[in-house]
């Protein structure tokens, strides 16, 4: 057991300098990322729109599953491929660990505010979604609903289905964050 | 009921039984009837009412042929060269008089003469009025109306897109939230069904026509409502209804109405009472619950709240059992009919369809939340052949991607009303009103810019969006034709129609299974111009015009949007040749609504907050409208003919689709001697209606309520139900005095009638179908219909 902790500390610690070194302290990923570890192999997802602070990408994870969440658990910011590449800080609440995850990762990715790092998708959102109507302010319907309007829309859009999956983050981040 | 399967359009014309059965029926005679012996030079475009080949001679279209895919062309798509060439295109750029005068004497809009200016003086002044409204008013005090794009197809040249951009890009605009066709349905099903449903993808027809043994037409006429298209109509949803038909499959149309679409599919007719639906599904829900007859594993599965709905229908709510003989009372569908329609619909393969005219009532919300109730009861949502169907949706999908299209961009002004709101708003500057669970205030308008919008027929009561305009300081419309909205105007900019101009389109927006080369015919007439060149002018004049054309002209904006299509066909080639056709994979054809939901709905759940199909939703009761409760409710429509004021006015009047026109467009060229009575919109009457008017067919008759009044033509037909009239909307106004607000429509544009009284708090939709009105007989001499006689323009010529 004490073997473990060293181990997710000295992990920590790598995260810590990988974050320091590849990205500035705060800030948003702007687009999706797959990281990498040492050895080039692919450790987890990352999605855009997950906040990194203090040089550190903390999320929260159910037993049994590979997603990470934010803390309040209605945003998700990625899904890990290993799971050895999620370190515990020991907190948990409400059946959710809190991890760290490790990886490479360019500082280019990263932006300053949740703005910025959204303004690819909410460029695409009103170019897309104001071609047959307007675009319509994102807090008219729930999270939910935009889910089953994104489904009924996408075909109507003409838009791929990541597209569709992208623009459906970005309205869920600008609604809940 | 397979034998459908491999007999083409091609087939049918072989045997005979296509055009037989057609002609049979009447419903489609124009299309033997019609011929083109036009002859010139042939150029490809396509329109709202399908794709041609125009044939042109100088600048001149004498003809169009239809394209060899459009399935049943119609009277309005060989009617296009004369709505160009119309009597009635705005010339030159024209400025009210005394408006050019720098007076602003509202009052006057419609009865003074215009003056022409040239292009340049009509740009600086709209240029300058945009900037003194923005700067003394703000941006919010700009209404944009046209929001629907039903002027044009085109994916680059679309009005209500361009002014869109356009005034986004000037710093925003009050906008417009929902639309006429469907507003409350949209409202309400994400609640119900976590997405908007019926702009969704549908049961294909390959499997309605495999499965389907009895669909019900709800309030639809399908062989009417899918004439025109959203974007480019090819009808082949006729051939599929005429398939179905060839088949034997049962129709059931309950309809105040006896339908075009219900005569050729021999439907047994269930004329119901107008704006009665919702008590007639509550009887057969009530009938299934109390029988035993109902799915209860598909609702204990799949749906939330029935305990409560049961509670209701079985009146432990309110002490009214929603029985069938309940139900007979409202609606005037016999108690027996409704037995036998709830243990028929009980039967494998019954599909309910509707489209949105049963939601343009008041308390609309309710019409679909409760098909999908009684769907549900059922059992059979998510079944190939069952369910529920509803909108345009059935045409299986290619699966292309189509042309890229120009986009708004932002509206940074953010003030929005609900569609059909714009009467009261004009009138009622800082009004608040509740709207969807949120509270929506009314700004104050000092510009109404119309581009691609006849907003005098389109909003209801007519009398009240006169008025309001009075209040508005200036009005600007970009038009093809002298329609009243551009009388109504103070400043009226002339702008090509589609065959003046390049575009490019797609087909059917289901299908996608087509790309349109939308080619310029002829060269713009006497001095209109397009869209885009008029709005990058005032850009220009408001310094953001690199910001709005982005350094492209028309041109190359269509070549950027077909860059996006999946195609390895050169531009010219394309352009040439006029179109792209692609072919739908099988398994797209086997498409079924809801089919992965009904398979598992934990893995595939609906976006409610339930992920269930909610016939109680939280959500909407915890809104606490008293007019749209928490589930499928019947609430009595304020007008309607159980209503008080049937006493005085006994006829419910509904004003639906016309055949023969697309809304205002068409009304104006001679089209209209096929169906107009003595230069009149008929008003269509009951034979034991008119008897007891003493109204004979062919009679002018004065159709009137509190709102206003119209003169019709009568035409005395037994498709009526009793009590029941109807005039198509979309007829050209022609005030009797037209410097006055409140007089009588000499043409017959119903609206004059209609209520402007939203649906419900929530979606605050059109509710112009709950209308109630009295006829009567003019007796002695009235004045001319003179819609189609075009303002005094002054020229210096």
């Amino acid at each position: 057991m004490k073997r473990s902790i060293i181990i997710c500390y000295i992990a920590l610690i790598f995260v810590f300098s990988i974050f320091t070194a590849f990205a500035s302290g705060y800030g948003w990923l702007n687009k999706d990322i797959e990281l990498t570890d040492v050895s080039g192999k692919k450790t987890a997802l990352l999605q855009f729109g997950s906040p990194i602070s203090d040089g550190k990408l903390t999320a929260w994870m159910r037993k049994g599953d590979k997603t990470l969440y934010s803390e309040n658990g209605r945003i998700t910011y990625g899904i890990l491929y290993d799971l050895s590449s999620a370190v515990e800080t020991g907190s948990a609440k409400q059946g959710m660990k809190e991890v760290l995850i490790k990886g490479f990762i360019k500082s280019d990715y990263i932006s300053q505010t949740l703005e910025a790092a959204l303004s690819s998708y909410e460029d695409m959102y009103y170019e897309i979604c104001s071609s047959c109507h307007s675009a319509i302010n994102h807090r008219r319907f729930s999270v939910e609903q935009w889910a089953g309007i994104m489904s009924s829309m996408k075909t109507h859009a003409k838009i791929s289905d990541s597209d569709a999956a992208g623009l459906y983050r970005y309205i869920k981040l600008v609604i809940t964050e | 009921m397979n034998g459908y399967d491999g007999i083409s359009r091609r087939d049918l014309l072989k045997m005979g039984l296509f055009s037989s059965a057609l002609m049979m029926s009447g419903a489609y005679n124009e299309l033997f009837a019609m011929t083109n012996s036009a002859s010139g030079v042939k150029i490809p475009h396509a329109t709202h009412f399908g794709a041609v080949m125009a044939v042109v001679s100088g600048s001149r279209v004498m003809g169009v042929e239809p394209h060899k895919n459009d399935y049943a062309p119609t009277s309005m798509l060989y009617s296009l060269p004369e709505y160009v060439h119309s009597q009635n295109r705005i010339k030159y750029p024209c400025v009210r008089k005394s408006f050019l005068a720098g007076k602003r004497d509202t009052s006057l809009r419609g009865c003074e003469e215009f003056v022409r200016v040239d292009w340049k003086t009509a740009l600086d002044l709209v240029a300058k009025i945009l900037r003194d409204v923005k700067e003394n008013y703000g941006n919010e005090s700009i209404y944009r109306p046209s929001f629907a794009g039903w002027s044009h197809p085109g994916v680059i040249g679309r009005p209500d897109i361009l002014q869109g951009r356009f005034m986004g890009l000037f710093g925003g605009f009050t906008d417009t939230i929902g639309d006429y066709s469907a507003g409350a349905a949209t409202h309400i099903l994400p609640h119900v069904m976590g997405g908007l449903e019926i702009y969704s993808y549908q049961t294909t027809y390959e499997m309605i026509a495999k499965h389907t043994k009895t669909m019900v037409l709800w309030g639809s006429d399908p062989f009417k409502t899918f004439r025109i298209s959203y974007s480019v109509p090819d009808h082949t949803r006729i051939e599929w209804f005429v398939n179905m038909k060839n088949a034997g499959m049962k129709f059931i149309s309950i309809d105040p109405v006896y339908t075009e679409t219900a005569k050729f599919m021999d439907a047994e007719w269930i004329p119901i009472k107008p704006n009665t639906d919702v008590a007639m599904i509550m009887a057969i829900c009530f009938e299934l619950f109390t029988t035993n007859e109902y799915d209860s594993s598909f609702i204990n599965k799949y749906t939330v709240g029935f305990d409560i709905f049961k509670n209701y229908i079985t009146g432990k709510h309110d002490g009214v059992r929603k029985s069938p003989e309940w139900a007979e009372k409202i609606c005037g569908v016999s108690a027996g009919t409704i037995r036998r329609l709830a243990f028929e619909f009980r039967k494998t393969g019954t599909l309910l369809t509707s489209h949105y005219g049963c939601q343009r009532a008041d308390n609309g919300e309710q019409f679909h939340w409760s098909l999908i109730t009684l769907a549900c009861m059922l059992g059979q949502v998510g079944t190939p052949g069952g369910g529920y169907h509803f909108g345009n949706g059935g045409l299986s999908y290619s699966g292309k991607v189509m042309p890229r299209r120009m986009s708004q961009g932002r509206n940074l002004a953010r003030t929005v009303i609900p569609a059909s709101r714009i009467g009261e708003m004009l009138l009622n500057p800082g009004r608040t009103i509740d709207f969807n669970g949120n509270k929506i205030t009314y700004p104050k308008i000092s510009l109404l810019h119309n581009m691609g919008s006849n907003i005098i027929t389109q909003q209801p009561n007519t009398n009240e969006l006169l008025e309001g305009m009075r209040s508005v300081e200036n009005i600007i419309t970009h038009e093809i034709v002298w329609n009243a909205t551009a009388k109504y105007s103070d400043i009226v900019l002339p702008v090509t129609s589609t065959f003046e101009r390049n575009d490019i389109t797609y087909g059917d927006p289901y299908s996608h299974t087509h790309i349109w080369a939308m080619k310029q015919v002829i060269p713009p007439l006497y001095e209109a111009k397009d869209d885009y060149w008029v709005l990058t002018e005032l850009a220009k004049r408001l310094g953001f015009e690199k910001e709005f054309t982005e350094g492209r002209s028309q041109m190359d904006w269509i070549r950027w949007s077909y860059a996006n299509v999946e195609t390895n066909m050169p531009f010219e080639q394309f352009w040439r040749q006029g179109f792209i056709e692609f072919k739908v994979p099988s398994k797209n054809k086997r498409f079924v609504r809801l089919e992965d939901y009904r398979k598992n709905p934990n893995t595939s759940p609906l976006f409610t907050p339930s992920g269930r199909i909610e016939i109680f939703s939280e959500k909407v009761a915890s809104f606490g409208y008293d007019d749209c409760p928490g589930h499928p409710t019947w609430i009595e429509p304020k007008e309607w003919l159980g209503a008080d004021l049937a006493q005085t006015h006994k006829y419910h009047l509904l004003s639906i689709h016309p055949k023969h026109r697309m809304h205002s467009q068409m009304d104006n060229i001679s089209l209209k001697e096929q169906y107009k009575i003595k230069g009149r919109e008929p008003v269509v009457i009951n034979p034991e209606d008119a008897w007891e008017l003493g109204i004979k067919d062919g009679d002018l008759v004065e159709v009137y309520n509190e709102r206003g009044s119209i003169i019709c033509g009568a035409q005395i037909s037994s498709t009526m139900r009793r009590n029941v009239v109807r005039v198509d909307e979309g007829a050209w106004y022609s005030p009797e005095d037209a410097c006055g607000v409140g007089a009588r429509c000499l043409g017959g544009n119903v609206n004059v009638l209609t209520p402007s009284r939203p649906t419900s708090k929530l979606a605050q939709a059109c509710a112009a179908h709950s209308c109630l009105v009295s006829l009567k007989k003019i007796q002695g001499k009235i004045k001319n219909n003179e819609a189609y006689k075009n303002p005094v323009v002054i020229t210096e010529e």
